[in-house]
């Protein structure tokens, strides 16, 4: 049985025929507006009617801005235009950014029965994915992919690298594309006009206009192919001969380990010698040796890179010796001056923000004195009063430079004061709690090894994911003995990674003791 | 912000090709400093103040890091001092036509700067990478 809808019997309204839909998404600083406002000089020059309204975004990407344009041909006489795009009924999507594409398919605004999407696939990373602890940039891949489906035509590509790389802004290339598009019945002379027409900066916007016109006509030229992977060459450190003859030994225990995880075992020694000198990076391979013994090639030594990994991030803490020996290296100044574009008659002054508290400096006393004063709120009061303080410090000036070099020359004694002994103590801790898995429960032990990924920052959040590190592992205590303990360890793992408070954390920890009470 | 990206620039501009003495800030963060915790963006929200991932097998979250779009205005570096968050930003400022007297100075800071980088460089290993 058929039912007749009466909808279908309706004549179409005359004042809605020819009407084309455009809804451009742009974020704060792309001119989106200047698009919007060619659009419609382009428009109206072509004799048709159009309008114009536009949805403001927040700048800081909660989402964009919305301009939505209508046009009929002149001949419809007084078209009725809409004020805000509707799912399902746009016939144009221009979408400014990746992820604001996304958001366009998201709200029905790209429909496989009539939209022209033209997208740039380059990135400009929204507050929430910033926000995340942990790593929460989304991911480009699956944007295109509902793309390919959603779109009935699909123009992708870099338009904002097209338009800086002739000195325009992306509106201008974006504007190309949809004069290349086609989707619109208008000669390319015309758009060009409606540039000209807004008389500001117009030679750089039509050489993007060229640009955009060309991508969305014969798409992104293939990349051209990678040169071959120069095969890595092992470049030797300069220095003493002393450290070299012990950084060539070191070398020869690595080519010891096992082929999957030497790669990984050369980053871990490279960064703990670079930290501290040969010794300590002889302690570092020591440590991974004793886990690489209980490995086994069956399961590819997983338990050993990651250890190989996190055992080196453990060992090269953040201490104010790193700081200050990393903010006086030539490699520093040499990498500020080329990021700032310093030509050799311009001049870089070079501001340091640090701000000290007493916890950094009592680190930095031999281990008795530092308990003793640590544990007496007095002293710590006073140290704070004394050194407590924003300080903005000229790395470029004598003074400024002296001040780090010389703390960055306590490397020689690091080994001795108190915050060496508390990281020890806590490396020691964890890699015990590892080796208690071994070999019986390898999983967990894995698990066990990827949550120093916690532990990071300074300071306030240092000690936040501090306690998160604590927080997890004693979860993992909770479902030690469970055939999917080391999943639920990675779970909490992720949870903690997601957001700052630890709601989420805290959130699966009950799941935990819910069922492991 | 606006302000300066639209009405400062030009002035600014002008001034160097005058041959005025300008001062050009922009913030930076140290990416080897940085340790990925995000917190300093939890608390700016600037949208030159983004994010960076680093060749460094080590690492698993990407870094902060300050774009070309830095206007130097400064907002990231006082938060991350007033609440101590960590010592990773810096204000680099490009200073244009310099005295003679301002460049003479600051060349002889470098020699100073750049011996005893090369003292300290002598006793220990460098590899030629930043940081590994």
């Amino acid at each position: 049985m058929s039912l007749a809808l009466p909808l279908d019997a309706q004549p179409t309204d005359p004042a809605l025929e020819g009407i084309i839909k455009i809804a451009v998404m742009a974020v704060g600083g792309q001119g989106g507006g200047v698009l919007t406002n060619w659009i419609e000089t382009l428009a109206r020059s072509q004799g048709y009617h159009c309008q114009a309204t536009s949805v403001a975004g927040v700048a800081q990407r909660t989402g964009a801005t919305i301009y939505y344009i209508e046009m009929a041909p002149g001949d419809v006489a007084s078209p009725v235009f809409s004020l805000a795009p509707s799912a399902g009924d746009v016939d144009i999507t221009i979408a400014a950014e990746m992820m604001e594409a996304g958001r366009a398919i998201m709200r029905g605004f790209v429909t496989p029965d009539r939209t022209t999407l033209i997208a740039s696939t380059h990135r400009m990373l929204a507050v929430s994915e910033k926000t995340v602890p942990g790593d929460g940039m989304a991911s480009s891949e699956e944007v295109r992919a509902a793309a390919e489906v959603a779109a009935q035509n699909l123009i992708l590509a870099d338009m904002d690298t097209a338009a800086v790389a002739v000195g325009s802004v992306i509106s201008a290339s974006l504007f190309g594309a949809l004069a290349g598009s086609g989707a619109l019945p208008f000669k390319r002379e015309a758009f060009e006009e409606a540039i000209r027409a807004g008389g500001k900066g117009v030679e750089p916007s039509l050489r993007a206009f060229a640009a955009g016109h060309d991508l969305a006509q014969n798409g992104e030229r293939p990349k051209a192919p990678e040169p071959e992977p120069v095969k890595q060459q092992i470049v030797e450190p300069e220095g003493p001969a002393a450290s070299r003859t012990a950084w060539a030994t070191l070398q020869a225990r690595i080519a010891g380990l096992p082929a999957d995880i030497r790669e990984m075992a050369k980053a871990g020694l490279t960064k703990v010698v670079d930290f501290q000198d040969c010794d300590y990076g002889s302690e570092y391979l020591d440590r991974l040796q004793v886990l690489v013994q209980a490995d086994s090639p069956e399961k590819a030594y997983e338990l050993s890179g990651e250890a190989a990994k996190y055992i080196a991030n453990a060992m090269s803490y953040d201490d104010v010796i790193r700081v200050a020996d990393l903010k006086t290296r030539p490699q520093r100044f040499r990498r500020i001056e080329g990021e700032m574009r310093v030509k050799s008659e311009n001049l870089l002054h070079l501001t340091d923000y640090l701000h000290p508290r007493a916890e950094e400096i009592v680190g930095l006393l031999p281990v008795k004195l530092g308990r003793k004063l640590e544990n007496d709120p007095a002293w710590m009061k006073r140290i704070d009063r004394w050194f407590n303080r924003g300080r903005r410090s000229r790395t470029d000036s004598l003074r400024g430079f002296a001040m780090l070099y010389v703390l960055g020359g306590l490397r020689k004694w690091r080994l001795k004061p108190l915050r060496h002994k508390m990281e020890q103590d806590h490396l020691d801790a964890w890699l015990k709690m590892v080796s208690g898995y071994l070999p019986d429960r390898y999983d967990m032990a894995v698990e066990i090894l990827r949550c120093r990924r916690l532990i990071k920052g300074y300071s306030d959040s240092h000690a936040r994911g501090l306690s998160k590190f604590d927080k997890v592992l004693a979860g993992a205590r909770l479902v030690e003995n469970r055939d999917d303990g080391a999943q639920w360890v990675a779970r909490l793992r992720e949870a903690a990674l997601k957001d700052e408070k630890g709601t989420d954390l805290d959130g699966a920890l009950k799941t935990i003791e819910s069922f492991a009470g | 912000m606006l302000n300066r990206q639209r009405r400062e620039k030009p002035l600014r501009n002008r001034a160097i090709a005058d041959g005025n003495r300008v001062e050009i800030p922009r913030f930076g963060v140290d990416q080897d400093v940085c340790t990925g915790d995000h917190a300093c963006i939890r608390l700016s929200g600037c949208p030159s103040l983004s994010l960076k991932k680093l060749d460094d097998p080590l690492r698993d979250d990407p870094v902060a890091h300050i774009d070309q779009s830095c206007v130097g205005c400064g907002n990231c570096g006082e938060v991350a001092d007033a609440a101590i968050l960590c010592p990773s930003f810096y204000e680099a400022k490009v200073v244009h036509n310099p005295s003679g007297f301002e460049t003479w100075y600051a060349g002889l800071r470098r020699r100073i700067i750049a011996w005893l980088q090369d003292r300290r460089a002598g006793k220990r290993l460098a590899f030629s990478g930043e940081s590994a």
